[in-house]
């Protein structure tokens, strides 16, 4: 019986599984006596009760009488928030950059060259202390603040940027969510060829109609030199525009060279196939070299997008107080250091798989119709 | 028929229209390497020309260039009254008249067959969808597949994707068409589906210049063979005289290879 392939690797699994369970029960036994015997208390109950720690500058809205669980939730909503603005715009860009380094022009292409070697030869923290030195020592004072684009300003205080604000109702919020999930299910189901294909543009009309009766007002807010402050806009505190410009600059370095790689995979016998049919370049790479390459591309940029929000807790080098440094302050502050590690872990374990499986889906989506 | 002195003049086209292409005194080369060796050529309208010689010969290379897939360095290439320049400009025009077959097909695998035949159509000649649409599906009847149209290239077998890329070619509606060895990556049964439908391009009176082996093939509608060896055009003659008097001991040599 021993020597069936199939049944000896059941048993040899159960064999593992019970040796791991074994060894968790142990540990964590022996961690609940011995807490329990010097008396420190144990569970989820603290997470109830006002936290009373200070969180510097938060997405969301926080006092210090809220309780813990709202602090982890700021603190879980700027490190998202990093994340997400970090891994936009190094999307971009790295599209940019990776793509203007296979350019034929050398200034160009020697630029994007020397982007990628300094953001993939520098160890992030590096980056982010010197550009955090920056600001102090080569920025204007906010009266004399840099224009590097329209709308953007930065100076000793931070960067000021457009804020993009959606007025609504809250009801009116819900008919538009639910507008949107309809319009991509109708989507999806056209695509399969399960509705027609009117169906789309149809649910999408009803939610653009929704946005319309919920009276929604979409406005860019541009900010306003005053004379001695702006007026509008997003101020961006110099810890966080750093923390973003720093792993933004970082990333894309790193996701300049999976482009180059994608779009080099794709074989030269399709540039040949698309300048005989007399397309030009630009129309080439977007028509026919970048949606072949994203297929190529998604694994390992998921990759980096995971390492964007790991790299996110670098955000304690410049005082940021993102999950990470948010959760150190109440593990020091209730004592609950179990508790506060098994949610530090619950919660990038949580991030980085959400990540992954929508890399995974956009993968299967897209995945070449072979025989 | 000619000798090594004459073999560098190429013979003068009988009618008086201008010439498709016209290379005069065309030379390239990879890094020092000289892979075109003054190449004097000129195509008339509506005439076929079949192209043969060893592997490595540098028929690809030739006419790649003549749709500046390839750059050459010296001497002229003329399409149409066009001469090939940097000029982007007129590079585009030109590679809008002339379409190409490649031997490995070369089809876009993330669209299907017909958005591979509309995209150019909609990109370049800035057609409506629905006219893209059309002429998308007239050219699918022509190559005999119109039944495939919402397959993937993938989903095809190497004869079909040969056709398809015939006919997305032709919805640009070349007024010359260029093959690369176009049945030399297919299995054998597939061979005569790509060839019938050359064939019948061929009857239609289309400029056609093809690389390929099929000597049958060339027999039944070559104008003119070019036999090229090392860089250089040896031998240009037409086919009866070609296949029975070879006045090249290569081309002799070429011959008594691929027949047997
Ligand atoms: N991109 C290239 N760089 C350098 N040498 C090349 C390149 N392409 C082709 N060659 C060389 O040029 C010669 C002619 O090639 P090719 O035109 O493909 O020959 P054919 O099509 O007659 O087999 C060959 O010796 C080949 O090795
Ligand atoms: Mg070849």
């Amino acid at each position: 019986m021993l020597s069936d392939a199939k049944t000896r690797s059941i048993i040899i699994q159960c064999a593992l599984v019970g040796v791991a369970a074994a060894f968790a029960a142990l540990l964590v036994s022996t961690t609940f006596a011995n807490l329990r015997a010097r008396g420190i208390p144990i569970g989820f109950d603290f997470l109830t009760m006002p936290s009373r720690i200070v969180i510097s500058e938060a997405i969301l809205t926080y006092k210090s009488r809220d309780p813990y669980y709202w602090a982890i939730a700021t603190g879980l909503a700027n490190t998202v928030f990093i994340s997400a603005v970090v891994i936009v715009f190094s999307s971009v860009l790295g599209l940019v950059v990776g793509i203007t380094r296979l350019s034929s022009n050398p200034l160009a292409a020697g630029t994007c060259r020397v982007w990628v070697e300094v953001a993939r030869n520098s160890p992030p923290i590096v980056l982010l202390i010197f550009l955090y030195s920056l600001w102090w020592k080569v920025l204007p004072p906010v009266g004399e603040a840099f224009n590097p684009l329209p709308g953007v300003y930065a100076s000793m205080r931070g960067l000021v940027v457009p804020a993009i604000s959606m007025d609504v109702a809250t009801p009116g919020l819900l008919v538009i969510a639910l507008a949107l999930a309809l319009a991509a299910a109708g989507w999806a189901a056209a695509r399969r060829g399960w509705l027609p294909p009117l169906a789309a543009p149809a649910i999408l009309a009803v939610g653009v109609a929704g946005l319309w009766i919920a009276d929604a007002k979409f406005s860019v807010d541009w900010p306003i030199f005053t004379g001695s402050n702006f007026k509008g806009g997003k101020e961006l505190t110099p810890e966080l525009s750093t923390i973003l410009i720093g792993l933004t600059i970082y990333t894309t370095g790193f996701v300049a060279e999976i482009v180059r790689g994608g779009v080099l995979s794709v074989g030269r016998g399709q540039w040949d196939a698309g300048h005989s049919l007399g397309l030009p370049r630009g129309k080439i790479l977007r028509l026919i070299i970048i949606p072949q390459m994203l297929r190529v591309i998604v694994p390992p940029l998921n990759s980096q997008y995971i390492n964007v929000v790991k790299n996110s807790t670098l955000a304690i080098a410049v005082g940021y107080p993102d999950f990470l440094a948010v959760m150190n302050t109440i593990i020091s502050k209730s004592s609950h250091s179990i508790e506060g590690v098994f949610i530090i872990l619950g919660v990038y374990l949580a991030l980085n798989l959400s990540l992954s499986s929508a890399a995974n889906w956009y993968n299967r989506r897209i995945a070449i119709v072979e025989r | 028929m000619l000798s090594s002195a004459a073999k560098r003049v190429a013979p003068m086209p009988a009618s008086s229209e201008p010439a498709a292409i016209e290379m005069v005194g065309m030379n390239k080369w990879y890094g020092s390497f000289h892979v075109l060796k003054d190449i004097n050529l000129t195509v008339r309208r509506g005439e076929r020309l079949v192209i043969c010689g060893p592997s490595g010969s540098g028929k690809s290379t030739m006419i790649r260039c003549i749709n500046r897939l390839e750059e050459h360095q010296h001497g002229q290439i003329v399409v149409d009254g066009v001469e090939l320049t940097n000029d982007l400009k007129k590079i585009d025009v030109i590679r809008r008249d002339i379409g190409m077959v490649f031997q490995h097909f070369n089809l876009f695998p993330h669209l299907t067959i017909l958005e591979n035949l509309m995209l150019s159509p909609i990109w370049v000649r800035s057609m409506r969808r629905w006219q893209a649409e059309q002429t998308a599906m007239h050219y699918l009847e022509r190559v005999k597949i119109p039944d495939q149209a919402h397959k993937y290239p993938g989903q095809l077998s190497g004869g079909q994707q040969q056709r398809v890329a015939i006919a997305r070619a032709l919805c640009m509606s070349p007024k010359i068409m260029l093959f690369d060895e176009p049945t030399s990556a297919l299995d054998p049964e597939m061979v005569k589906e790509v060839l019938d439908t050359m064939v019948a391009l061929a009857e239609d009176g289309m400029t056609m210049l093809c690389v390929t082996h099929e000597m049958g093939f060339a027999r039944q509608i070559a104008d003119r063979i070019v036999f090229m060896d090392q860089g250089e055009i040896v031998e240009m003659n037409n086919p009866s005289e070609f296949f029975s008097n070879p006045s090249h001991e290569r081309s002799k040599l070429f011959l008594g290879q691929i027949l047997y």
